[in-house]
């Protein structure tokens, strides 16, 4: 099972920062303070879908066939999204 | 299954729902017309003694047209990404609990009872009324509120997936557009049919 990545502290429900990398291979280990990419603060679920949003080259419609939902509720979602995505912009 | 009775505007797409709606309709005023049943408003049902072949389907293409309309014109300004179609497939489809109504005027059942009634109440033997009939009466009452319900619930879904209707704003602005689409049909009805 791949491991969920968090995103916000289980504690205090803030977002979390990056403060070490590691190399797999030589072990070098980097230390600082790095905030997540804006696309890594969103949900794996909504990751997903705009992963599946641009393999179908941003057609609505296609999405809502290979998913099994209507077109409204594909639109929505990604409404949804555009909606989150912004207030993470305007917090960061 | 609870998503096909009640949501179905979520999962199919707006030509399956728009072809299965026009379907409906069409059923809906024929047997409107075999059981001599006015729909006579966006959420109205009236048992009469005869109707022509036309009264019932004008009614309901009077109620799905004022109706898809109110709810297009509200559903643009609170997104503007709203499609016509998304409209007409949840008013279409929403109508479809009250064409099963129908059947309880079979033979003009509901139409000489309620005519009955209101003969023994206006000279106060009500209490005379047979147990079979209050049964009747009991029975077609609650189908009407469950087919209301049901109706309501499909309409408010159906509009929530077209809007994407969150707020409690939008489902405010949802019951006032019903209530003016209620009275502007019933104005239609009256004048045109």
């Amino acid at each position: 099972m791949q491991p969920k990545l968090p995103v916000q502290c289980p504690s205090c429900e803030n977002a979390l920062s990056v403060t070490q990398l590691s190399c797999g291979n030589c072990t070098t280990i980097v230390s600082g303070n790095y905030s997540l990419p804006l696309l890594l603060q969103i949900s794996e679920e909504e990751q997903n879908f705009i992963l599946q949003f641009f393999m179908t080259s941003g057609s609505l419609k296609e999405m809502a066939s290979q998913i099994g939902n209507s077109y409204p509720t594909v639109r929505n979602k990604l409404d949804d999204i555009i909606q989150k995505i912004n207030l993470l912009k305007q917090k960061s | 299954m609870r998503t096909l009775l009640f949501n179905p505007f979520e999962k199919y797409s707006d030509k399956i729902l728009i072809v299965f709606g026009l379907l409906f309709t069409l059923i809906g005023g024929y047997l409107g017309f075999i059981f001599n049943t006015r729909f006579d408003g966006v959420i109205d049902i009236h048992f009469v003694e005869n109707v022509s072949i036309y009264n019932p389907l004008l009614d309901i293409v009077i109620n799905i047209v004022t109706l898809a309309v109110c709810l297009f014109v509200i559903g643009k300004l609170i997104n503007n990404k709203t499609r016509c179609t998304d409209i007409l497939s949840a008013t279409l489809n929403a109508r479809i609990p009250f064409y099963f109504i129908t059947f309880f005027n079979a033979n003009n059942k509901a139409y000489i009872m309620s005519e009955g009634i209101l003969t023994l109440a206006k000279s106060n033997q009500i209490n005379t009324l047979e147990a079979l009939d209050i049964f009747y009466l009991i029975l077609m009452t609650f189908t009407i509120i469950a087919s209301l319900i049901w109706s309501m619930i499909l309409l408010f879904n159906g509009f929530k997936t077209a809007v994407n209707a969150k707020e409690t704003k939008h489902i405010l602005f949802f019951i006032s557009t019903l209530i003016f689409a209620e009275i502007l049909s019933k104005i239609l009805i009256i004048t045109l049919n």
